[in-house]
């Protein structure tokens, strides 16, 4: 009994195994392709989902991703019109469009034929990158550069049915030895702004200080005239007071002052006096009559 | 590498019904081996198995992708779902309400040719998962490049000096989450940016010393601001009490002098009255007050000398008045009238008379001598008015 089933079973796997090569899948992030013998391509529009074909031998099916790749141009060496060497880091995005020309472009090598394509963004950047120097490479429009290189490799790209998504500039650094370079530079700058800090500080300090003199001195010169008018009102009320003292008798005023100033300036112990012979003091020395 | 994690939880999902397809064969195969006398439980335990991968869950956070032979069938809600067994349908879920976190390192140029490490991180949300998983192969590369380059141009934009100040401005971070929005919506790969913060912006290492002694810089100049400020802070109030003292010395002085004036004038009062009685006779008193006085406090030098007696008296008006300082101390604690022509020292000493021009001149006599005849006479003059007079003199001070 089983040996007469065998062949039979036999035949019913073939056959299974036959039509499971009728059947593909398309996936929701796939394109796929139809070749018949291997070559010509028979379909190329399938939507996701499952799909017929003649079997093994036949039709051959190729599926493509469809989704949204990058291709990544890392370090690559640029050198600015100032001739300051710089490195970028470039990202393409690109989506495979229309998935026969690809076939066709690309073959069996798939994305990676995609290199031809960032060849013209890398020369794009190149070339605007040589058209400013340093500082107008760093103030330069990313964006703009990105879109211009898109345009640039969008024409190479159509050819193999892939459309350019983005070009994006991801970095931009000093290239080959020049980090050392930026970095003395910037060396220079931070103690060329210490410098500046401590003579600021020098001259803020200077001002406080020659600002607080000043009052000092206001203070100081307000006391004194306030101290000179008191003394000047001290002297009014002495005067007055010595004034009204001697109200009937001026002369005698001033010979009591004179008499007090003979006294107060002569009659120390520091003065000498010569005295001549015919000093009134010593009259009644020489004679009783005074003569 | 969040994206993955929905692929892995796909191909382990795979991975299973593929086991459950080999422990099928073995069963089978044992089947064989014993009779069909169990067959009916050995596909009842296969439906089993089957049954159990068409069961999955979708947890709060997710949704469930489901493809039909590849073709997009629904998106499912949380909760436990259903659907048919591979290879006709496969699930994918998608966190579409976890925010998935991406830290950014980057070196950069600034605006004024500076190098700066940045620090960035992200957060995003894959709001649409279909999008998320269909319009992009690798959704970290994309938004790894968008924040890149985002960062990128907006730290081209600004100085090193405005990026390195403690407080960064808050519009950067929005900015760049925009930036970066605006990048991810080229893609239109359902990505929702929820924040970009930069974490940290420092220096390259090899210059962090020099950046430093910024620091080091401004903290020594405020030091000199300092104790320059401490410095007025003392000077201003001195100066006030200096000026204080000066109003208050002047305030005294005054009052000495009003006190003073009216002390003569209290005094002058009898004195006056006397006057006005005996004017003469007064002025005269007065007068001979002040003479003692002055006379008794004064060294005297007598120079007899007649114009036109041929004689020549030759006096060293500088060896006088030398002595004048060290004799004034000293004559006038004592009260002793210091009379003498030469240097004398305090007690009348002769010794300076020996040196002094005493040939030349006429006979000078140290103090305390009788006086020459016919001579210059230098002589004390005792005086025996002395206490009188000093008292009165006094009194005129007064």
């Amino acid at each position: 009994m089983r040996q007469e089933r065998l062949p039979l079973l036999l035949a019913l796997a073939l056959l299974l195994l036959l039509a499971s090569t009728c059947v593909f899948r398309v996936a929701e992030d796939q394109l796929a392709l139809r070749l018949r013998f291997g070559g010509d391509v028979i379909a190329d529009n399938y939507a996701p989902g499952l799909h017929f074909k003649w079997p093994w031998g036949i039709d051959e099916v190729r599926l493509y991703d469809r989704r949204v790749q990058d291709f990544a141009l890392l370090a690559e060496p640029l050198r600015t019109r100032d001739s300051v060497p710089l490195r970028t880091d470039i990202s393409l995005y690109w989506q495979v469009t229309k998935v026969a020309e690809f076939h066709r472009a690309a073959g069996e090598s798939g994305s990676a034929a995609i290199g031809q394509v960032a060849q013209k963004v890398r020369e794009s950047v190149r070339a605007a990158v040589a058209r400013a120097d340093l500082n107008g490479v760093l103030s330069i429009d990313a964006d703009r550069l990105g879109r211009e290189a898109l345009e640039a490799a969008r024409g190479p790209a159509a050819d193999m049915g892939v459309t350019l998504v983005a070009v994006q500039l991801t970095s931009l650094t000093p290239g080959e030895d020049m980090s050392e370079q930026f970095a003395e530079r910037m060396r220079q700058g931070f103690t060329a702004t210490a410098l500046q800090l401590r003579a600021g500080g020098t001259e803020e300090a200077q001002k406080i200080r020659a600002e607080a003199e000043a009052k000092r001195g206001e203070i100081l010169a307000r006391a004194q005239r306030e101290a000179a008018a008191t003394r000047g009102q001290a002297d009014a009320e002495a005067a007055r007071i010595d004034a009204r003292t001697f109200s009937r008798n001026p002369e005698f005023q001033v010979f009591w002052h004179r008499l007090e100033t003979y006294r107060r300036t002569l009659g120390t112990a520091n003065d000498v006096l010569v005295l001549g012979p015919d000093n009134d003091f010593l009259k009644y020395l020489r004679a009783p009559s005074g003569r | 590498m969040a994206w993955n994690n929905p692929k892995d939880e796909e191909q382990g999902a795979r991975r299973s019904g593929a086991g459950g397809g080999g422990g099928w064969r073995g069963f089978r195969l044992r089947l064989r081996g014993q009779g069909l006398a169990l067959s009916g439980l050995g596909i009842a335990l296969l439906l089993l198995l089957i049954a159990s991968t068409c069961y999955y869950q979708v947890d709060d956070a997710g949704r469930g992708v489901v493809q039909r032979f590849g073709r997009l069938q629904r998106v499912d809600a949380p909760g436990g779902h259903w659907h048919w067994p591979w290879p006709v349908e496969s699930t994918t879920v998608v966190n579409v309400a976890r925010a998935i976190e991406l830290p950014l390192n980057s070196e950069l140029l600034t605006s004024d040719g500076n190098l700066l490490e940045v620090n960035l991180n992200l957060q995003y949300l894959q709001a649409d998962p279909v999008k998320a998983l269909f319009r992009v192969q690798s959704l970290d590369a994309v938004l790894r490049d968008a924040g890149h380059a985002a960062l990128r141009d907006a730290i081209a934009r600004r100085t090193m000096a405005s990026l390195l100040t403690g407080a960064r401005e808050p519009a950067l971070d929005e900015g760049l989450r925009q930036a970066i929005q605006r990048r991810l919506d080229v893609f239109d790969c359902g990505v929702q940016m929820r924040s970009a913060a930069v974490a940290e912006i420092r220096v390259p290492a090899s210059v962090v010393a020099a950046r430093e002694d910024i620091d080091k810089a401004r903290q020594d100049a405020d030091k000199l601001a300092s104790d320059a400020r401490a410095y007025a802070a003392t000077l201003v109030p001195q100066a006030e009490a200096e000026a204080q003292r000066i109003v208050q010395q002047a305030g005294d002085d005054k009052r000495e002098r009003v006190a003073k004036a009216e002390a003569d004038a209290a005094r002058l009062a009898p004195v006056l009255a006397e006057y006005a009685v005996a004017p003469a006779a007064t002025r005269n008193r007065l007068y001979e007050d002040t003479m003692a006085d002055i006379y008794a406090r004064s060294r005297k030098v007598y120079v007899d000398l007649k114009p036109g007696n041929g004689n020549v008296v030759y006096l060293q008006l500088d060896k006088l008045l030398q002595p004048s300082n060290a004799a004034a101390a000293g004559s006038a604690a004592t009260g002793t009238p210091g009379v003498s022509i030469e240097s004398v020292p305090e007690g009348g000493t002769h010794s300076a008379a020996a040196t002094g021009p005493a040939g030349a001149a006429p006979a000078i006599g140290p103090a305390g001598a009788p006086p020459a005849n016919a001579a210059p006479v230098a002589a004390p003059k005792p005086d025996p008015r002395l206490a009188d007079e000093s008292r009165g003199r006094e009194r005129g001070v007064r």
